[in-house]
């Protein structure tokens, strides 16, 4: 996978990063706007952990936001859960 | 459902074979143009790798430098093919707007469907790992032709077309080769880390559509059986038509900035595009 360096940009629904499972690269969409702090290292060892461990040890990065308010344009964890099933459902 | 446009079959330069595929995309999924068949060809032969593969690890660069063989890397994920004989298509449209309903392995079983249709016509036997009990198989060659992965082709058990996506925002990129032929040779002598073949063609798990005794069917006649299965399982038939102005001019922009320049070919930099709007 590709992340930013520490001290990017990134911009709520613009792409901050590339991810390739089964053959298909899917950009990562940032959910907030402001700067990069904190990268996760531990992924350049193991990505699997983005599966397996989501909430916990399988962030991606940490962003310094501009906007909390942003925070309101996302989905909370239940919701997510319902998007996937749907994905899931239409393959 | 929307119409769908062809670009028909073109011989491309291995940048702007690949901007323009990139160019469809973004523009797809910026602007929501109409979903897209294309077909093109290679005018020299080239090795094109996935978005994340290692060149230096599994691309003889020495032996392509000799041989004059270009190196240029899909915005696509998978692995590397060698264009010396196939005719690529590329798909770009939204995986969220019929006929596609969302998910990732949708995409790939249609587009699939459509072109075992296309090569029926040509009186091939198709089978796709996923919808025939088979599984897909991981691949961890070098080679794009060693593993075949869900809704991949197969005749007789052994791959005659690959296929890779790239998606964001809901719009995708599905591009894919189909071997009208296939020199068993040079695998071992491009790529590193590709299984070598076995000794007997027989047992290569690898065809074309010459290894299936229709070495006469040359890019345009391919094209053309694959164009009627995508109109016969799409119900409708597809609209040749240009570029747009806006298409070509980032064709152009990414052949020259990105796909035409090592950073991006070789080192894996530069991937994601800025779009200035």
């Amino acid at each position: 996978m590709e992340l930013p360096a520490v001290d990017t940009y990134v911009e709520q629904d613009e792409s901050f990063g590339v991810i390739e499972s089964t053959k298909t690269t899917t950009e990562l969409i940032s959910p907030v706007s402001g700067e990069v702090v904190v990268v996760n290292d531990d992924l350049a060892d193991d990505v699997g952990i983005i599966n397996s461990d989501p909430y916990d040890t399988g962030w991606m990065i940490i962003v310094e936001m501009d906007d909390p308010s942003e925070l309101d344009n996302l989905l909370d964890a239940e919701g997510y859960e319902d998007f996937v099933e749907a994905d899931e459902e239409a393959d | 459902m929307r119409p769908w446009r062809l670009l028909p079959f073109r011989a491309c330069d291995p940048a702007e074979a690949m901007a323009v595929d990139e160019a469809l995309y973004r523009l797809q999924e910026r602007r929501g143009t109409a979903p897209t068949l294309r077909f093109f060809g290679w005018t020299s032969r080239t090795v094109s790798v996935g978005y994340f593969q290692d060149v230096r690890r599994e691309v003889n660069l020495e032996a392509c430098r000799a041989e004059g063989v270009a190196v240029v890397r899909r915005p696509t994920g998978g692995k590397a093919v060698i264009h010396d004989g196939d005719l690529c298509y590329s798909v770009t449209g939204r995986s969220d707007a019929p006929p596609f309903s969302g998910g990732l392995t949708d995409t790939y079983r249609f587009i699939g469907r459509c072109l075992a249709r296309g090569l029926e016509g040509l009186g091939l036997a198709l089978s796709m790992p996923g919808e025939d009990g088979a599984a897909g198989e991981v691949n961890r060659d070098a080679f794009c032709f060693t593993r075949p992965a869900r809704y991949e082709l197969l005749v007789r058990g052994r791959k005659i077309c690959g296929s890779a996506q790239s998606r964001s925002r809901g719009a995708f990129l599905q591009q894919g080769s189909l071997l009208l032929d296939f020199r068993r040779d040079l695998p071992d002598r491009l790529l590193k880390r590709s299984a070598p073949r076995p000794a007997n063609a027989t047992e290569d798990p690898v065809t074309s559509l010459r290894g299936e005794g229709l070495g006469a069917v040359d890019a345009e006649s391919a094209a053309s059986s694959l164009q009627a299965g995508f109109e016969e399982i799409l119900g409708v038939p597809l609209v040749a038509g240009p570029l747009t102005g806006e298409e070509e001019a980032l064709a152009r922009e990414l052949g020259e900035e990105k796909y035409g320049t090592e950073t991006w070919n070789l080192e894996g930099k530069g991937g994601r595009w800025t779009f200035e709007t």
